[in-house]
């Protein structure tokens, strides 16, 4: 698995940064996993081999959960999750041990988390919404595990810094602690997708409307980039905006980790029209662009953890 | 077959007398994401807007109706480079009205402006950047024009909900704005792209919950002597999708506008499988914004 990893980062685009050997973050499973449709939020099984991942309508009219297996080295073709597909469900995150996942759903209204176990003889168990005081009367998305089996999420529960923000439920006997802050990540503007690296030491994160914020020329969108905080004491740090080529003028999101901790997944929207182009764009030249995989839709990336870390200790 | 089980839905009931019709499937409306379609006033060329989604590039595009129906759209000689979107006629269609963020005196904005072009032997003059009294507003998005050349307008502050105001077109220039009443612009709502009838009697907009860009549903208001009725939700056209970008024919006769109407928004009762997933994405009615017309009756039907 690490070498298979290796093989990848050397076969992708290198450059020099800063002094550090600097990876283009390279494209997950193109055309199988990563099309011309919009997919985001890769989350693995923890032997590596099975991917669960978001495929959704640009506009977020229509969400499902699929998943891929990896055999003979190659990802095949992706089908439904067996508890997605009816409802609108997005955001899966994979525990430790491979038992659990908890998902973004609107199957019981506003957005929660659900959860399904693994059932006797395979499959999953029928999804259940997770309880109080997970969720709560507000809204809640993008869950992940962490090291030691506690859940962090993004929620508007009152008595936030902004509108979502960062939070973590530990274990409790059957049930969860009651959601703590994140602390020093939570702005008054908007932080969604928590991402916790195996060894428990490094945070990454999507916030929008912050000032170091990429934005491209002209009208001025915020879409949200990655930010990273490592672990100082039982706290997290002060957050780092994670420079090029993690982010780019277009939309971030939805970091994860690879259960052996070497590879960070992100979503990007990064894409063909980003920039202004040189020369009007004649219709034929923007129907290639928008039937291409970097058609601006989301698509899934990785990247080596190594890199993550430098930027986030500068 | 989802499509044509979709399309049947949104044409609501056989005995309704408003039937949404999608203006050239596969050609105008397609699985891109179109918006804004103007007709001129001979009705055989249609401006629209073509965007890659989430607003990282737009387009204006235009197609000519021809025996076999609406040709192969391209870009409009005037657009292709800058975020170019919303064109509008004015009745007379003399004028040409869209929303650019292109450069200001060789200046990149980082808003949108109007910008206007005047229809000459020649074709459309240059556009030029509409300044007083529009540039006093930050943020503008839309804007419409009567036959006797009373305006409206959108604006977007950064602290409060889009709002609508009113001037009129001078010798000279044009009057100081005037912000509409709330029986349009209603409290804690967006109210955006006003569009105009010819004779200044009723006005389409589109409005919905602060922010909320897609519950976005179409709205009617009457102008009689002097004043607004509350704002009516045009409920026979609308769908749970966002239903915008609204524009009525120089000849009164239709109403254009744009629905994200697709597969995602009709329950299900069961789990769609990757494969019907894949050809729905792909298809017309994948969620991205395709124009419909309906007869302006629709507009003062008030039995829905």
């Amino acid at each position: 698995m690490v070498k298979r990893a290796m093989l990848v980062w050397l076969s992708g685009a290198l450059c020099a940064t800063r002094g550090t050997l600097s990876a283009q973050p390279v494209l997950f499973a193109p055309g199988v996993v990563s099309t011309p449709d919009y997919e985001r939020s890769a989350a693995f099984t923890p032997d590596g081999d099975t991917v669960y991942f978001v495929k959704r309508s640009a506009e977020p009219y229509y969400s499902v959960i699929c998943v891929s297996a990896r055999v003979h080295g190659r990802w095949t073709t992706p089908r439904v999750a067996v508890f997605s597909g009816r409802y609108n469900d997005s955001d899966p995150a994979v525990s430790r041990d491979g038992r659990a996942l908890v998902f973004m759903s609107t199957r019981g209204g506003a957005p929660h988390l659900w959860i399904v176990h693994r059932a006797a003889g395979g499959g999953w168990t029928a999804p259940e919404a997770l309880p109080s005081p997970v969720n709560s009367d507000g809204a809640e998305m993008t869950p992940a595990f962490g090291p030691d089996g506690s859940l962090y999420f993004a929620s508007t529960r009152p008595g936030g810094a902004g509108s979502f923000d960062l939070y973590v439920a530990h274990r409790d006997g059957h049930g969860w602690t009651t959601p703590a802050s994140l602390g020093a990540p939570n702005s008054s503007g908007f932080e969604i997708g928590p991402a916790v690296s195996p060894d428990g030491t490094l945070l990454v994160f999507m916030s929008a409307g912050r000032e170091d914020e990429m934005v491209g020329p002209g009208t001025s969108y915020s879409r949200g980039d990655l930010y990273a905080s490592r672990k100082v004491g039982d706290a997290w740090g002060p957050p780092v905006h994670l420079p090029v080529p993690m982010n780019s003028a277009a939309a971030e999101c939805c970091p994860s980790f690879s259960p052996d901790g070497e590879t960070m997944y992100f979503t990007s929207e990064r894409g063909f029209a980003m920039d202004t182009p040189e020369r009007p764009f004649t219709w034929p030249a923007m129907e290639t662009g928008l039937r291409s995989v970097l058609n601006g839709l989301g698509n899934i990336y990785a990247i080596p953890t190594r890199q993550v870390r430098e930027a986030a200790t500068r | 077959m989802i499509a044509m089980v979709l399309v049947a839905a949104l044409a609501g009931s056989p005995d309704s007398l408003v039937r949404p019709e999608m203006v050239g499937p596969g050609v105008i409306s397609t699985e891109f994401n179109e918006f804004g379609g103007a007709l001129t006033l001979d009705g055989d060329t249609i401006y629209f807007s073509r965007s890659v989604p989430r607003s990282y590039a737009y387009a204006i595009l235009r197609s000519h109706r021809t025996a076999k129906g609406w040709s192969q759209p391209d870009v409009a000689p005037f657009s292709g480079r800058w975020r170019d979107h919303d064109p509008i006629l004015t009745p007379d269609g003399q004028r040409m009205y869209f929303l650019s963020d292109r450069p200001i005196d060789g200046v990149r904005p980082t808003t949108y402006h109007i910008w206007v072009m005047h229809r000459s032997a020649n074709g459309w003059s240059e556009p030029q950047v509409l300044g007083a009294p529009f540039n006093h507003f930050e943020f503008l998005w839309f804007i419409s024009e009567t036959r006797d050349g009373v305006v409206y307008f959108n604006v977007q502050p950064t602290d409060g909900p889009a709002r609508i105001y009113v001037t009129r077109r001078t010798e000279t220039g044009y009057s100081s704005p005037e912000l509409l009443p709330p029986e349009v612009n209603i409290p804690n709502w967006d109210a955006r792209e006003p569009y105009i009838a010819p004779d200044d009697s009723f006005m389409v907009f589109d409005a919905g919950p602060a922010n909320d860009v897609e519950a976005y549903d179409l709205y009617v208001s009457d102008h009689r002597d002097g004043r607004w009725t509350p704002a009516r939700k045009l409920t026979v056209l609308s769908t749970p999708t966002r239903d915008y970008s609204p524009r009525i024919t120089a000849d009164g006769r239709w109403l254009y506008y744009t629905s994200e109407h697709g597969f995602g928004d009709t329950p299900r009762d069961r789990a769609l499988t990757y494969p019907e997933i894949e050809q729905a994405l792909h298809s017309v009615l994948n969620g991205l914004g395709n124009i419909y017309r309906v007869p302006i009756a629709a507009v003062h039907d008030t039995s829905g």
